[in-house]
């Protein structure tokens, strides 16, 4: 059973998806695509502090609040569950999470500052 | 008559004066003190007040130390393990309240203070294992079906001190021996093997047999991690590990979980499974340890390089965009003058927690004696959707999450094979998950990739 009709063809039929042509350009297509991605991305995150100051004449203590270094537990939501479901703190002991913590860091390149935070957090609600 | 009155007359007459002398006395300080009375005086309602809130502290004494018995005994109860659900970041007070289930009566302030205590002074070192598990039945097309997988993937965990981590992990498949021969053979591969240093906040060390960090397949979504049961089929054209050295970190940027993080390694290299640079020869998984002869197997002298930089951009919990670019280069023959490069640009999305995309694009330049320059190549783009989002309340439903996936590859040498595949993942626990596939595979070319497959997989991560 096949799905050609899924198939982009393209005006090169065996060696890749780009014609020979164009495989030089390859480099540059990508480093533009990566960054018109990133402008994105920005633009997005740029956007919420501007929402949030809209809101800043009604709920000023409100605005001030989110302004603040973001929890061990929103920081757990955000960075385990990108690539695992999150696992309960209380899954391992607190000496365990320490270990799986720096794992963690290392292996998901996550930044020292955030690492200490998750850690308390994790540390907190560990098992016994 | 006279005569029983009169006694009664007498002794009322002795016990009044007493009565009255009691009286007095009792009456006297309230009399005296028509002003107010002194500041350390306690009503009875005060009292009451006092005594009941005493009775409270001493049956919520009482059961703090019932729990510290309770686990220096080693029988505490546990920590339920069901996942709370990710939709959104817990408060500040949700944290709190998660870390202290078995102290119900604490408050939190109390509860973050005595939590912390009961824990006990953490060692400066720790021996951990995590890792998955895998079992997997197929249907390939023009094929009997069969369990055609059991794998055991453990990572080992050595923590020392403040700094080091040692980090091996393992994966045990059975492999069998037709048509060579009878039975089968237990294989054990090295999936990786590092010594790791924290140097400082934004830089640590990384030296052994390395996941290469070329896109974000191999060090973060294979295995238990992978919704598929299987990978993606360009990640043919990249090595996913390599032994050498490597430094990596982050840099947070801002207050709202951004960051931007890098990786640079340098390691051995790919290599040529004999030695020319024939470009059928290319071997991505070579060119280490030791060869039988006890020589080196660095195959050509020269050394692989490569790194990953990228982007992560968050605007609130479960909402983020991740973007990187990695690439790597190396001789891959014996005379060192061919070269390999690979240049991969990976990205992921996550819309709430219910809703992801992510994919890879790789291309590689492989210098050859016998085709000149061929680039083997393809990207791979996956979709989730939870079915949670629907808010259906249906307890299956809301477990389960609906996968599809597109992958292509090129080899360079004439073969393409195009594939989508289709299923659902259903999400037993926060750990263990079934999941079920069917793949629409379509071959171009002599070196044709396995046919249409229907695949399905338990999949246990610890």
């Amino acid at each position: 059973m096949g799905f050609s009709y899924l198939v982009m063809r393209t005006s090169k039929q065996n060696n890749s998806f780009f014609p020979r042509s164009a495989q030089l350009i390859h480099l540059p297509v990508v480093a533009a695509v990566s960054a018109v991605v990133a402008l994105i991305a920005l633009s997005v995150s740029a956007q919420t502090p501007k929402a949030t100051s809209k809101l800043k004449e009604e709920t000023t203590t409100t605005t001030a609040a989110k302004a603040e270094p973001l929890s061990g537990a929103q920081l757990w939501t955000m960075n385990c569950s990108r690539c695992h479901m999150a696992r309960n703190p209380g899954e391992f002991t607190a000496a365990q999470w320490r270990t799986i913590i720096r794992h963690m860091r290392i292996r998901a390149n996550l930044p020292a500052s955030q690492v200490k935070e998750l850690q308390k957090y994790l540390e907190a609600g560990a098992g016994k | 008559m006279n005569r029983t009155i009169l006694p009664i007359l007498a002794a009322i007459a002795l016990l009044v004066p007493c009565r009255l002398d009691a009286q007095d006395a009792a009456a006297s300080p309230a009399q005296d003190t028509v002003t107010p009375p002194p500041s350390d005086y306690v009503s009875r309602a005060e009292y009451d007040k006092l005594k009941a809130e005493h009775e409270t502290m001493k049956k919520e004494l009482d059961a703090l130390k019932d729990a510290v018995r309770q686990m220096a005994n080693g029988t505490a109860p546990a920590v339920p393990s069901g996942t709370p659900p990710a939709a959104e970041a817990p408060s500040a007070a949700k944290q709190v309240v998660s870390t202290t289930t078995s102290q119900p009566a604490a408050t939190s302030g109390e509860a973050e203070t005595s939590s912390t205590e009961l824990s006990g002074p953490l060692a400066t070192h720790d021996f951990s294992i995590v890792g998955d598990a895998e079992v997997q039945f197929g249907k390939i097309s023009r094929q009997h079906g069969a369990f055609m997988l059991a794998d055991f993937a453990p990572i080992f965990l050595f923590r020392g001190g403040d700094k080091i981590l040692f980090e091996a992990g393992f994966d045990f498949i059975l492999q069998n021996n037709a048509p060579g021969g009878s039975g089968y053979t237990t294989t054990v591969n090295l999936s990786f093997a590092t010594l790791d240093y924290i140097i400082n906040d934004y830089v640590t060390f990384v030296g052994g047999n390395m996941l290469l960090p070329l896109g974000t397949y191999s060090e973060r979504s294979a295995g238990w991690l992978n919704k598929f049961p299987d990978a993606p089929l360009p990640r043919a054209v990249l090595p996913g590990n390599g032994v050498g050295v490597q430094l990596r970190g982050a840099i947070p940027i801002g207050e709202r979980g951004a960051s931007v993080t890098y990786s640079a390694f340098v390691d051995n290299g790919v290599s040529s499974v004999d030695g020319t640079a024939n470009a059928d020869q290319l071997d991505l998984g070579g060119n280490v340890g030791l060869t039988s002869d006890g020589r080196f197997a660095n195959l050509h002298g020269g050394a692989g390089w490569g790194g990953r930089v990228a982007a992560f951009l968050p605007w609130k919990p479960t909402y983020d965009v991740e973007i990187g670019v990695s690439g790597m280069s190396s001789p891959w023959d014996n005379r060192a003058r061919r070269q390999y490069s690979a240049l991969i640009a990976d990205w992921a999305v996550h819309v709430g927690p219910y809703i992801e995309v992510k994919g890879e694009y790789m291309n590689t330049w492989v210098g050859t004696d016998n085709a000149g320059a061929i680039d083997p190549d393809g990207w791979w783009i996956q979709a989730g959707y939870k079915l949670g989002g629907l808010k259906l309340n249906v307890p299956y439903l809301d477990k389960l999450e609906l996968v599809g996936r597109y992958d292509t590859v090129d080899d360079g040498l004439g073969s393409r094979t195009e594939r989508g595949t289709f299923g659902a993942v259903y999400y037993v626990t926060n750990t263990l998950w079934l999941e079920g596939d069917y793949e629409f595979t379509n071959n171009h070319g002599p070196n044709r990739l396995p046919d249409d497959s229907l695949l399905f997989q338990v999949s246990y991560g610890f």
